[in-house]
């Protein structure tokens, strides 16, 4: 493992495309250490709320301490479980409903810590990292997101 | 001295800006206060007070130099 990881930058301007989910898991096929993957993606859903549907959500942070907060998380993380590597991609902007905003993949030798570890990366991100979404509803109007 | 306060998501919308100026106040609590009576609705949300990028929980005295933003509930993800 490394000892020393940097601060890195998690946020993506716009959704998470597809491809870039297949990319990334091809890119770990000469990482042979690895037996398992465990991956969650956030997708925006189109809630309905008085009548009104979710056309997009737009995500925005403060991004210094957001990924301070991350670094932090990242270490706890690893000290917690044995991962063999782990990426966390949070997308800022406008995204439409049906799109990927969260993808968190996190890889290790076996299967459990690495959907457990994933498992709780998701939750903390939802619950400490100063990011905030709009819900903009189809007739342009919006309300703010709350996490449940 | 003065702050100039960074504010994030709802709260940014309230007051209308992305930052907030106010005369120095000397703990969490009074610029709590301040930024209450400056921003209407506030008061009602449970918003955080971070300082130098951490969340302050009570009070704490503020240094001349704190980095302070105003953080509604969070809703990443």
């Amino acid at each position: 493992m490394d000892k020393e990881r940097k601060i890195k930058n998690i946020f993506v301007q716009g959704a998470v495309a597809p491809a870039f989910v297949a990319e990334s898991i091809a890119k770990h096929s000469t990482k042979t250490d690895i037996g398992a993957h465990s991956i969650f993606m956030g997708q925006v859903r189109a809630d309905v709320i008085d009548g009104k549907t979710v056309a997009a959500i737009e995500y925005t942070t403060y991004e210094e301490m957001a990924l301070e907060k991350m670094h932090e998380i990242r270490e706890a993380i690893f000290r917690q479980y044995p991962l063999t590597c782990m990426h966390i991609h949070h997308s800022l902007g406008r995204i439409a409903a049906g799109d990927i905003c969260l993808f968190v993949f996190t890889s290790s030798g076996h299967r459990k810590a690495a959907i457990d570890a994933c498992a709780e990366v998701v939750e903390r991100i939802k619950k400490e990292l100063p990011v905030w979404g709009r819900e903009i509803f189809d007739n342009e109007t919006h309300q703010w997101k709350e996490n449940k | 001295m003065a702050y100039s306060i960074r504010l994030f998501g709802q709260i940014a919308e309230m007051a209308g800006a992305t930052t907030l100026e106010v005369d120095a106040v000397a703990d969490v609590q009074s610029l709590r206060a301040t930024v209450e009576a400056r921003i209407p609705g506030l008061q009602q949300l449970p918003y955080l007070v971070a300082v130098d990028k951490d969340i302050v929980t009570g009070n704490a005295v503020l240094e001349s130099s704190a980095l302070i933003a105003l953080l509604p509930p969070y809703s990443g993800g």
